[in-house]
């Protein structure tokens, strides 16, 4: 079980991904930038040294406002990248 | 809701762009991706000066579409028919729902639909009324009332239609022995024309009659014994040449309403019940008369009128008529008169007027010869004796 001081630095972190994601919507919080963008592939800096990437086919952003993004489509996988390790 | 434009961006590294619009509190939405080079989006409308500002030469943009109410009302503005639809619908609705549009009068054979329409009216119930301003119930009694003839009537007010049922009472004819009696002279006069259909004619052509004379009589002597008498219903007509004398006095001077030639327009609106006109707020008149031109008068699908009414002054003032307006005058308001003696059957053979000035007034003199019927019915009263009864 998490503890008070991890929830708290959790939900006030705006350096690190915090995604909230089904096969079909993927909600992603603290984007600074978009890194990479097609249909099937969506790639968004989080902080100085984090990146996130959505794979899949048909991707959109429903939504891109105040460092939050709606990503819809047939999602396939998740991955968060720093540069240090190359796949996490 | 707000202005939305859907919006195609074309150039190299997009997402580039669409960074730079997150940072300025540019809110996308819809962003789509079709290849590296082209992306489609959803933004305000207000902020197409921001993408404009950050896409200067680097980025092809091009709007697509436009949403939002505005960019409605403007698509709709130019779709006149439409409007024009929208609004005789509503009208409909709200004809039918406030206002009595049709009224059926159901079965009729002898009573007037007129007089049954007539009735209706004076109670408040006609094409274009507002529904509910009536007693159904009242209207019915009022009905049973005026118009003559009905056995059942009901009354229905069924959604904008006010349906009238009506039974007629069945006629007998009863034929009744008529008692016996007399032709009398109802007016004096002399005898033109005797046309006895029974009875024996008791007066001859030229002969003057008194008011009360017997003209036709009901009681015929017996041939055989002429102490006897039959009695009959005396029936036929007996025309008579009956004079009439009037006199009347004109003054020469007479008072006239004429226009000052002051004047000022006003609008008459009506709408169902209410009523606007302009005229009863902004006359300062004492004396006016209005005119009105009607511009619109219907009431399918809405009961409205708008005329337009121009208020003018009047004022009376003293004019002196010539002799032969007030001839004109005075012997229309003598025929008038004569009119209401003689009614719609007597015929005027001769006429004569006399004028006669004096000081400020016409003394005026009519002598009229009328042919007319002047018959009337009069009972025999009589006491039957053994020998009469044989």
């Amino acid at each position: 079980m998490i503890d008070m001081k991890d929830e708290l630095l959790f939900d006030f972190s705006i350096n690190s991904s915090r995604v909230l994601i089904t096969d079909k919507l993927a909600l992603i919080d603290n984007v600074i930038r978009i890194v990479d963008f097609t249909d099937s592939v969506i790639v968004i800096q989080n902080g100085k040294k984090s990146y996130t990437s959505i794979k899949g086919n048909d991707l959109t952003v429903s939504s891109f406002r105040e460092s939050r993004i709606i990503c819809t489509g047939r999602i396939e996988s998740v991955e968060f990248i720093k540069p240090e390790s190359k796949k996490e | 809701m707000r202005e939305e434009l859907t919006i195609l961006i074309e150039g190299l590294e997009i997402h580039k762009l669409l960074d730079r619009l997150n940072s300025e509190g540019v809110a996308l939405k819809g962003i789509r991706y079709i290849s590296r080079e082209k992306v489609q989006f959803i933004c305000a409308k207000k902020d197409i000066h921001i993408i404009d500002k950050f896409a200067r030469n680097k980025y092809l943009i091009t709007i697509q579409e436009e949403k939002g109410p505005k960019t409605k009302l403007t698509k709709l503005r130019n779709r006149k028919t439409t409007i024009a639809g929208v609004i005789l619908f509503i009208a409909v609705i709200v004809y039918q729902s406030l206002f009595i549009c049709k009224i059926e009068i159901n079965g009729l054979n002898n009573i007037n639909d007129e007089e049954v329409c007539k009735v209706l009216e004076d109670n408040g119930v006609f094409i274009g009324c507002r529904r509910g301003n009536y007693d159904l119930e009242a209207i019915e009694y009022d009905m049973f009332d005026r118009v003559k003839g009905i056995a059942w009537m009901e009354l229905h007010d069924d959604g904008g239609i006010v349906t009238v049922d009506i039974v007629e009472s069945v006629k007998v004819d009863i034929t009744e022995e008529k008692e016996p009696q007399h032709i009398i002279a109802e007016k004096e006069g002399y005898i033109e024309e005797v046309i006895a259909k029974e009875g024996r004619t008791a007066v001859e052509k030229g002969q003057f009659v008194n008011q009360g004379d017997i003209l036709i009589s009901g009681e015929i002597q017996n041939r055989m014994d002429e102490t006897l008498y039959r009695y009959v219903s005396a029936e036929g007509q007996v025309y008579a040449r009956c004079i009439y004398a009037f006199t009347d006095t004109e003054n020469i001077v007479i008072e006239e309403e004429v226009r000052t030639g002051k004047y000022f327009p006003g609008v008459y609106f009506r709408f169902g019940d209410f009523v606007f006109d302009s005229s009863c707020f902004m006359n300062s008149f004492k004396n006016y008369f209005v005119n009105e031109r009607t511009l619109i008068d219907i009431k399918i699908p809405l009961p409205v009128k708008i005329s337009l009414i121009g208020i003018n002054e009047t004022a009376y003032k003293e004019r002196a008529r010539s002799l032969p307006e007030i001839e004109r005058y005075a012997e229309i308001e003598m025929l008038k008169k004569l009119k209401k003696n003689i009614g719609d059957t007597g015929r005027i053979v001769k006429k004569d007027l006399q004028f006669k000035e004096e000081e400020n007034i016409i003394e005026i003199t009519g002598i009229f010869e009328v042919i007319e019927e002047i018959g009337g019915e009069e009972p025999i009263i009589y006491e039957r004796t053994e020998d009469q009864d044989r």
